[in-house]
């Protein structure tokens, strides 16, 4: 798995944005509306979960530098 | 786009704001920024004011201060004159940056200090529950506007653009990844900066105004956005309702502390304070870390003049000294007192709170301040326009002395002429306390007064000394 993918429940409030907005569709949302990560296998690293995370919750690492950019 | 964890505060972690709330957002977006440039964390100044957007600096382990509503950018002002090489910026709510602190605002943007000024616009003041703001879209509805707001929205940006920033761009918390970018734009820029960032409030905004979830106001905000190239060739109706996102202006115009070091430096400014101290003048050491002086009487007993001589023997002697003073409005007679704070380490605090020596030259203002005295303490009082009476006997059982002298008597009719009371005094305070080197205080007696009076002064300053000393020995040896 070129991605690793993390979640911090202590921060995490589950206002959804990760699952709405990753362009791949590896978060899915438990009955409960928290982020799971259901298919970490297709993350591309483009860190939009990450970047739009408003509670430092989400950490998407072994990042490539050709992704590094706005 | 780097991220530097360690930047974060996370102790006080996990944040105080809503699930979905922007805020969270444009704060990463800022450290991104910072980690980008190669900032450490002791080259930032974060400041806020009062909001939701308040807590950012909490969360960042800059050098921070939250400050009072509105106010942030007249303290950062402050910051940035006293520490021209940090980069200041500040993070603010709507509320705070576009009507509370909206003059401080214009007149920043109008002296084009360099400021970046990142304003979390969440169309509402949100902490407090959800009233309407200067941002708040027209028709939107609010616990203040229940039937929909009659006002059309501020557009902060088009004022700091008129009022003369030199960096002016737009963007929203849905755009995360275009807002490091944009701020380190903002810090690179010698002068005013200001981002204005839409960051969705769900609790306060989205729950009034048929948001189901945070989501569908993030759609909202991408659906909305236009890059401001597009929006050069769209109409005025075309962008209706549309947000004009980007760089809006960027174009240099002379920064404000340039401007004033260049005065400084075209003036000649002499650098008083370390011409000042020499430290060469033999005194008793201090009785204790931070010494206070209340000099009080009426306008036109010179005063404020004694405190400005005071502070700068005290400068001399190689101490550091704090001058406060205050008066009433009346050019003579009236209130009026100076207050000195002398320490050998740096003075925070600025302000006599229980005065070592208290200089009481009127009735007034001795029954004001005798009570305030330290334990140890001393009162020096003109006794030719105080009459200490029954006080004497609760000051002395608080543990302060008590020293009577007719200053303004010898002032008046021995040196004849009364405008010498404040400089008998003075002469009075050095005799009374050790730690003053004399000689200090004459030099700065001496160098504040034209040359004319310096004889008679001199006498008075000498008269003074010398009965404070007797005085002084009298109530050891008593």
């Amino acid at each position: 798995m070129p991605y690793s993918l993390s979640i911090d429940r202590r921060w995490c409030k589950k206002c959804g944005l990760c699952v709405r907005y990753c362009p791949k569709n590896v978060y899915d949302a438990d009955p409960l509306g928290a982020p799971v990560i259901a298919r970490a296998q297709d993350c591309v690293g483009c860190i939009q979960c990450e970047a739009r995370c408003p509670d430092f919750a989400l950490t998407v690492e072994n990042t490539p530098e050709k992704h590094d950019g706005a | 786009m780097a991220f530097d964890k360690s930047l974060l505060r996370t102790a006080e972690f996990p944040t105080i704001w809503c699930p979905g709330c922007g805020h969270g957002i444009i704060t990463q977006a800022a450290i991104r920024a910072c980690n980008d440039m190669g900032l450490a964390r002791d080259d930032v100044y974060a400041v806020s004011g009062i909001g939701c957007s308040a807590r950012t600096p909490a969360y960042i382990d800059f050098n921070s201060i939250q400050t009072t509503h509105g106010r942030a950018i007249a303290f950062a002002t402050g910051m940035k004159m006293f520490r021209p090489e940090k980069h200041v910026f500040l993070l603010l709510g709507d509320g705070d940056c576009a009507s509370i602190g909206g003059n401080h605002l214009i007149h920043a943007c109008r002296r084009n200090i360099d400021l970046t000024v990142l304003v979390l616009n969440n169309f509402i003041y949100g902490m407090t529950g959800g009233q309407v703001s200067p941002t708040t879209p027209h028709n939107s509805r609010t616990t203040t506007t229940m039937y929909g707001n009659l006002d059309e929205p501020l557009d902060i940006c088009g004022i700091a653009m008129a009022a003369g920033a030199t960096f002016v761009a737009r963007s929203t918390a849905y755009h995360a990844q275009q807002l490091p970018g944009l701020i380190e734009q903002g810090f690179r820029n010698r002068g005013m900066s200001l981002i204005e960032i839409l960051s969705p409030c769900p609790t306060g905004f989205g729950n009034r105004n048929n948001y189901r979830t945070p989501a569908d106001m993030y759609d909202e905000l991408r659906d909305n956005a236009v890059p401001v190239e597009k929006a050069k060739n769209m109409s005025e109706k075309e962008l209706e309702g549309r947000i004009v996102t980007g760089v809006l202006k960027n174009a240099g115009r002379e920064e404000y502390v340039d401007r004033y070091s260049a005065m400084l430096k075209n003036i000649g400014a002499p650098d008083e304070l370390s011409d000042l101290a020499s430290g060469n003048y033999p005194a008793e050491p201090m009785r204790s870390e931070r010494f206070e002086c209340r000099l009080s009487g009426s306008g036109g007993q010179g005063l404020i003049l004694a405190g400005i001589i005071f502070s700068e023997a005290m400068i001399r002697q190689g101490k550091n000294a704090v001058h406060t003073q205050s008066y009433g409005p009346e050019a003579r007679g009236g209130a009026s007192r100076s207050e000195v704070v002398v320490s050998a380490e740096r003075i925070d605090f600025p302000e006599v709170s229980a005065p070592d020596i208290l200089l009481a030259m009127t009735q007034d203002a001795f029954d004001r301040f005798s009570a305030g005295v330290r334990k140890g303490g001393a009162i020096l009082i003109d006794s030719t326009l105080v009459n200490p009476g029954p006080a004497a006997a609760r000051i002395s059982s608080d543990g302060a002395r008590c020293f009577e002298y007719p200053i303004s008597d010898y002032a008046k009719n021995t040196l004849g002429d009364i405008r010498t009371a404040n400089i008998v005094a003075l002469g009075l305070l050095s005799g009374l306390n050790g730690f003053i080197s004399r000689d200090a205080m004459l030099d700065s007696v001496l160098s504040r007064l034209p040359a004319r009076a310096h004889d008679l002064n001199k006498t008075g300053f000498e008269h003074g000394f010398n009965e404070g000393r007797a005085m002084l020995a009298a109530d050891k040896g008593g």
